[in-house]
């Protein structure tokens, strides 16, 4: 996932992009890929932005990687929609990736500690 | 569909370079993308075109979307890098066995070859389809080049009017075998090319080291015709060349990033190219040897050129693009 934001490293975004998009298509049970961009911007209240259309690359990957798995269902409106659901290794896959987040997040809140505090 | 979203479906359509099935379902997942937002701005009360326009520009650029789709779809399965792979080691398995030389083991090898590719061909053309094709078409072109020997008495009566009258309807056959071949090489590169050139390139990257091979054999026929064995000198060679072609297309098919692909694929002709022509004619001075590997790396790179010349790298599609996006979900992938 690629954005223009200002405000925090790119890279930092793109090497997470994959926890997000697993960790919200987990919390649906099964989800879409405007869904999850419309999510992503009210979670992070607007702080991520990107360009919309490399949210669906990063899905496809997702998929070819088997972390999830898509089908499509048509609308009552006839319109077609691909959702997706997590899959048992992409479920092992986030529990992992959130664990090390949250431990990364915790050695920099130490480091970050003022001296003596 | 307004024309501005089918303009863009089409740019990245033309830069998407996959499989037909993948290909529809990509472009109708952007689609899909396209009703939900403009929906969503017209109901904020954008006009339909403002609202076409604003989704486009929050999309982000379609060359960028197609590479990243390109990069997160062109991976193929092991499975299928090893069916890739297969005519590659079919070649080499034939050279290391030495059972080019027999023609029921070569008959079993073509009927492989081409029973596989006219298969993948009624399947929608897979992308593992165009390295077999090029196998398929390396015996028609080598035959067809050993065949030229047969025109020489017609064309001895024809420029210095020595033998029969006869010998004329040799020609017959041969112009056939020919016109067959060079335009089975034409529309077999064309469809590649249509398809993706980098495909045409695997396809074509085996014809110029047999080519080598070929010719330098067909020199040694008429003085060694007792010598059995002598024949054989460049099988081991032939053999390992094939091979490193059979791990190069693995390579290929595994790696997601175009660029690489493309640079692997150079690699392997060049490198090809300079082996071959380095055992077949030891002698070949460094001059002669560049030269070789240039022109193999110009006949592997014409592809590319093909296409940038050919409507300016526009692609034919059987089906408009909202056929496309029209045909029911169970025949997207």
């Amino acid at each position: 996932m690629q954005q223009k934001a200002l405000g925090y490293d790119s890279d930092l975004l793109r090497g997470n992009t994959d926890s997000m998009l697993l960790f919200l298509i987990e919390q649906h049970g099964e989800s879409y890929g405007y869904r999850l961009i419309k999510e992503i911007e009210q979670r992070s209240r607007g702080f991520f932005r990107f360009k919309e259309g490399t949210v669906y690359p990063a899905l496809r990957k997702l998929e070819s990687e088997s972390l999830i798995q898509g089908s499509w269902k048509r609308l009552p409106s006839g319109q077609e929609r691909r959702y997706y659901r997590i899959t048992s290794k992409g479920r092992d896959f986030l529990h992992k990736k959130i664990a090390m987040w949250q431990n990364f997040n915790n050695a920099m809140g130490l480091v970050f500690e003022p001296a003596g505090g | 569909m307004r024309a501005e979203i089918r303009s863009y479906l089409q740019q990245v359509r033309t830069r998407l370079n996959l499989e037909p099935m993948v290909e529809r379902r990509v472009l109708s997942e952007l689609y899909s993308y396209f009703q939900e937002k403009t929906a969503e701005l017209e109901e904020q009360g954008y006009s339909e075109e403002r609202a076409a326009q604003e989704a486009i520009h929050s999309f982000g650029e379609a060359r960028l979307v197609a590479r990243l789709s390109y990069e997160a779809c062109s991976r193929g399965t092991w499975t299928e890098a090893l069916i890739n792979a297969q005519p590659h080691l079919i070649a080499a398995a034939l050279f290391a066995t030495h059972f080019w030389r027999r023609p029921l083991f070569l008959a079993a090898a073509f009927i492989l070859l081409a029973g596989a590719s006219a298969l993948a061909w009624r399947r929608g053309q897979p992308s593992w389809l165009f390295s077999w094709t090029g196998y398929v078409l390396l015996p028609l072109l080598v035959a067809a080049y050993l065949a030229r020997r047969l025109a020489g008495p017609a064309l001895v009566f024809l420029l210095q009017g020595e033998g029969g009258f006869s010998s004329l309807w040799v020609l017959l056959p041969l112009a056939g075998l020919y016109t067959i071949c060079v335009w089975l090489l034409i529309a077999a590169t064309r469809n590649a090319v249509r398809r993706d050139w980098l495909l045409a390139s695997l396809m074509l990257l085996p014809l110029p080291i047999a080519g080598f091979w070929a010719v330098t054999i067909d020199r040694l026929i008429p003085l060694v015709a007792g010598l059995g064995t002598e024949l054989h000198r460049w099988d081991a060679a032939m053999a390992c060349t094939f091979a490193v072609m059979a791990l190069a297309s693995v390579v290929i098919v595994r790696l997601r990033q175009r660029i690489l692909k493309t640079g692997v694929l150079l690699s392997i002709a060049a490198l090809g190219a300079a082996v071959a022509a380095r055992v077949i004619w030891t002698e070949i001075s460094l001059l002669g040897l560049a030269a070789v590997t240039l022109l193999v790396l110009g006949f592997s790179w014409s592809p590319a050129l093909l296409k940038a010349l050919h409507g300016g790298g526009r692609k034919e599609y059987p089906l408009p693009i909202e056929e496309l996006l029209e045909e029911p979900a169970s025949q997207k992938a």
